[in-house]
């Protein structure tokens, strides 16, 4: 269940973070998150992973369709993804994964190294 | 490769330029630095009407809808002027930077910043630019910047008023800069005297002879006279290390007078440069007390530059003259402090130019002035050259204040304030047409020219005497001027400005030989002109050229050889009726073959060891025509080879090399638009943000002089009369400059087939109109 809660947390503060902040934001809020809510260290890379993949896919989806791939198409040649705007927003989604899924990998390693177990214990 | 996270982030990287929506904006915004509330309407094409209450409002909007569109040209070009392209691009750039430092691009710009700033009232108009700019950038984040930030991971910077003067300067360098002086030199040294001047004639035949100012104008006053000297000067070979400006930059302007139309002028204008996406024009309309004004502006710079007013209309085309000489320095020892100067030495300027590299690094290059100008050429420039110093003495290096120009003609009601205006333009003299509603027709040629001797500084020349220098200009009431001539109309085509009654020397190394003769042979002819007419004229594919040339290689070619394909090809091209249209076969043969002929005629030239320019197109036919010179022989073989010889070798080249192209592109058909690949490119060479072939006729030397890569960049027609301003505009482009908005380069293709758009203007912001297609009010904080 905490990891469920970490995902949806993580997206929510990244969702808002991003409107108006660098993309770097997200790997301050992925740590974050995953820092204050326990998980094991699998379950913390998916919230992550699942999480900021997820909501940069479904942007990037929404925006290419919205637009008929009107710039999508020209940069899927110049990445290059033979013209595939499907593969560029997977690819984004990707890229966000990986970002969030480590970010919150690395929160979590944080909170079982440095963390006390009596802070710990106020979570279990 | 841009930083992946952020360049996909779908919140702030390339995704947000995803434009469906041609344009979107707020219908209020507040801002800093206006004085009243401006209203800008966007119509259907995108561009802006602008009406503010005063000058400096305007010119603030006018910046802040131009970075709006053009946010990233407009400081590339300015990168691009003050040689710091290394910044973004890193080390393949330094050459390419070192040449614009060399050439002193920043060097004149701050010299005319600062003569312009003296005027209070005029330095507010660019600041009040400048603001509007910087309030546009101001009022982004990452996520707004143009693509091309995104892709090459870097931010823009403010704008400063210098930097509009650097754009100015790039204009200069593509339209002031052409020179011949090296090649020249070279030439004579290497031919001597009789056949440089059979090569490089100054003027062509009497009978091919059509110059801006008609024949027979009178010119009945003293002219200003300089004593030219009494020594030859000594010539030495050298090598061309600077890049020159392509030699297809020209234009065309035509204005008919009431003479011709029965009622009111036309007036028509096509600047033909390289054409590049975002375009090199941004079309808008300016509207504050005092001024209504519509046309082409430049990224960067206020004010309309080829356009019409409610009264009058002009356009631009480049009047070429040598406006640049070399001096050969002599310095006093190798400290290069001072240099000789008759019986004196002179103290030089030293700039240390530093070239920043986007690694970090930087490469620095000490550039030596002299009162000439900038010792472009050096030990320390490319390290390839001659050791010889040779200082350059460019007009556009000056003080200039063509600036002020635009201001005063686009407030101009007649020619006596459209001429007061031009008095300040001349780093790059222009033929300027002129139409007014009342009928009336002219063309002036302002300009900064040097008076010269015979010859001045068509060879390098010796500085350390002064006798060569530049001592006088000609005075502003000589300069050439044409108004209501009796043949009803006005043309330039960058052709040779006047005969030689004009008692000044008006040598170029490149003036053009056929547009301006096209043009003068059909509007002689024609009679109550039209709107129509001017359009199917700027359209015209006529190739004089191959009219002049190609009988005379059909008669000389022996045909007896000829397989089914030469025999073909043959006939195709004998009942070809000269017209570079986009879907004939014979121009694309007939230019395969002359470009085979013209380097078998110059074999002489290729792969020489000095720098040397080959004739020009219309002497090399005209050399062809009238004898069996010694270059028709070519040197690498044996036999003595006759012109007849030349003209089946080259159309025997010709063929094998159009079936190579035709092998290699599949395109059995070789249609001239395939073949001639018109191709409109982004300024990055990014081929996604750009487009090939375009389906447009016409070539270099052509009226519709749309080459590979060169071409009709802004087409205008105006008509004037009691009724008012009507204009009709179209380019090879879009006002939009991001290559992710649906109507990114839209209008590319009714430019390729000659249509044009109908320019909405009027003297006040228009209500329910449905061609509006987005209002903003800004107010002021």
């Amino acid at each position: 269940m905490n990891m469920i809660f970490k995902m949806l947390l993580t997206v929510a503060f990244t969702y808002v973070g991003l409107m108006s902040m660098p993309w770097w934001i997200l790997v301050l809020i992925a740590f974050a998150v995953s820092a204050a809510i326990p998980t094991n260290d699998l379950g913390a890379f998916l919230a992550g992973f699942l999480g900021i993949g997820l909501l940069w896919l479904v942007i990037a989806w929404n925006i290419d369709i919205e637009t008929d791939s009107v710039l999508s198409s020209k940069i899927a040649y110049i990445i290059p993804v033979e013209g595939d705007t499907t593969f560029l927003v997977i690819l984004s989604g990707v890229i966000g994964g990986v970002a969030g899924g480590f970010s919150s990998l690395s929160g979590n390693l944080f909170r079982k190294i440095f963390m006390t177990k009596q802070q710990q214990s106020m979570y279990n | 490769m841009p930083p992946l996270g952020k360049f996909f982030n779908p919140f702030g990287g390339f995704w947000q330029n995803s434009e469906k929506e041609a344009i979107s904006g707020p219908s209020l915004l507040e801002m800093n630095g206006l004085k009243e509330e401006v209203t800008i309407q966007f119509d259907e094409y995108l561009i802006p009407h602008i009406f503010a209450q005063n000058d400096e409002d305007l010119y603030f909007v006018q910046g802040y809808v131009t970075a709006f569109h053009r946010l990233w040209q407009m400081d590339f070009l300015r990168y691009i002027a003050a040689g710091q392209v290394s910044e973004i691009l890193g080390e393949t750039a330094v050459n390419f930077d070192k040449d614009k430092r060399r050439k002193g691009l920043s060097y004149g710009a701050r010299k005319k910043l600062e003569a312009v700033e003296q005027d209070p009232i005029f330095r507010a108009r660019l600041q009040a630019y400048t603001d509007g700019v910087n309030t546009y950038i101001n009022s982004i984040s990452f996520k707004d910047y143009p693509i091309e930030y995104k892709l090459l991971n870097y931010s823009p910077e403010l704008w400063t008023n210098l930097k509009s003067f650097l754009v100015v300067m790039m204009m200069a360098e593509d339209l002031s800069l052409g020179e011949s002086d090296l090649e020249n030199t070279n030439a004579l040294k290497r031919f001597g005297r009789e056949v440089f001047d059979l090569l490089y004639p100054e003027k062509p035949l009497l009978n091919d002879f059509d110059p801006v100012i008609p024949l027979g104008t009178k010119f009945t006053f003293e002219s200003v006279k300089i004593p030219p000297p009494n020594k030859q000067e000594a010539l030495a070979f050298i090598t061309r290390e600077t890049s020159r400006p392509n030699p297809d930059n020209g234009s065309n302007n035509f204005a008919v007078g009431a003479l011709k139309t029965g009622n009111g002028a036309l007036l028509a204008n096509e600047p033909d440069l390289a054409l590049n996406l975002p375009s090199i024009w941004y079309i808008a309309h300016l509207n504050a007390p005092g001024v209504n004004v519509f046309g082409a502006t430049i990224p960067g710079v206020p004010g309309v530059i080829i356009g019409h007013n409610d009264s009058i209309a002009w356009g631009l085309t480049n009047a070429k003259r040598d406006l640049v000489d070399w001096y050969k320095i002599e310095f006093r020892n190798s400290k290069r402090d001072e240099y000789r100067y008759d019986n004196q030495w002179l103290k030089t300027d030293k700039i240390v130019e530093e070239i920043k590299i986007r690694d970090g690094s930087s490469v620095f290059d000490t550039i030596v002035f002299t009162h000439y100008g900038p010792v472009v050429y050096d030990q320390n420039f490319t390290g390839s050259g001659d050791q010889l110093n040779l200082a350059m003495r460019w007009v556009a290096h000056d003080p200039t204040e063509e600036l002020k120009t635009g201001y005063y003609i686009n407030r101009a009601n007649n020619y006596e304030e459209f001429k007061q205006g031009l008095a300040y333009w001349e780093s790059f003299p222009q033929n300027f047409a002129f139409a007014n509603v009342k009928g009336d027709v002219g063309l002036h040629i302002p300009g900064k020219f040097p008076v010269k001797w015979k010859e001045q500084g068509k060879f390098i020349l010796d500085g350390t005497r002064s006798v060569n220098d530049w001592k006088a200009y000609i005075p502003e009431e000589h300069e050439l001027d044409v108004m209501n001539p009796p043949r009803g109309f006005v043309s330039s085509a960058n052709q040779h400005p006047v005969d030689s009654t004009y008692p000044y020397y008006t040598y170029d190394y490149n003036f053009e030989h056929y547009r301006g003769r096209r043009l003068n042979d059909r509007l002689n002819i024609l009679n109550a002109v039209t709107v129509e007419d001017m359009m199917k004229l700027q359209n015209d594919n006529f190739n004089y050229r191959a009219f002049e040339s190609l009988p005379m290689m059909l008669d000389g070619l022996n045909t007896t050889s000829f397989n089914n394909q030469k025999t073909e090809l043959h006939s195709l091209l004998k009942n070809w009726d000269y017209f570079n249209n986009p879907d004939l076969q014979s121009p694309s043969i007939y230019e395969l073959w002359w470009i085979k002929l013209y380097h078998l005629l110059w074999d002489e030239f290729e792969n020489s060891d000095v720098s040397l320019m080959r004739p020009d197109v219309y002497n090399s036919i005209r050399l062809l025509k009238n004898t069996d010179h010694e270059f028709v022989d070519i040197k690498a073989t044996s036999e003595i080879e006759t012109a007849r010889d030349l003209f089946l070798m080259s159309f025997n080249q010709a063929v094998d090399s159009l079936n190579i192209w035709i092998e290699q592109t599949g395109k059995e058909d070789f249609k001239w638009s395939d073949f001639k690949n018109t191709r409109i490119t982004h300024l990055l060479r990014i081929p996604q943000f750009s487009q090939d072939h375009v389906p447009v006729g016409g070539n270099r030397n052509i009226v519709n002089a749309a080459s590979g890569t060169h071409g009709p960049s802004w087409r205008m027609v105006v008509q004037l009369n009691g009724d008012g301003v009507k204009a009709w505009g179209v380019y090879p482009g879009s006002q939009t400059g991001n290559p992710g908005n649906v109507k990114y380069g839209a209008m590319i293709e009714d430019w390729a087939k000659g249509n044009y758009h109908p320019m909405l203007f009027s003297s006040h912001p228009l209500a329910n109109n449905n061609q509006i297609i987005l209002i903003q009010t800004f107010k002021p904080q």
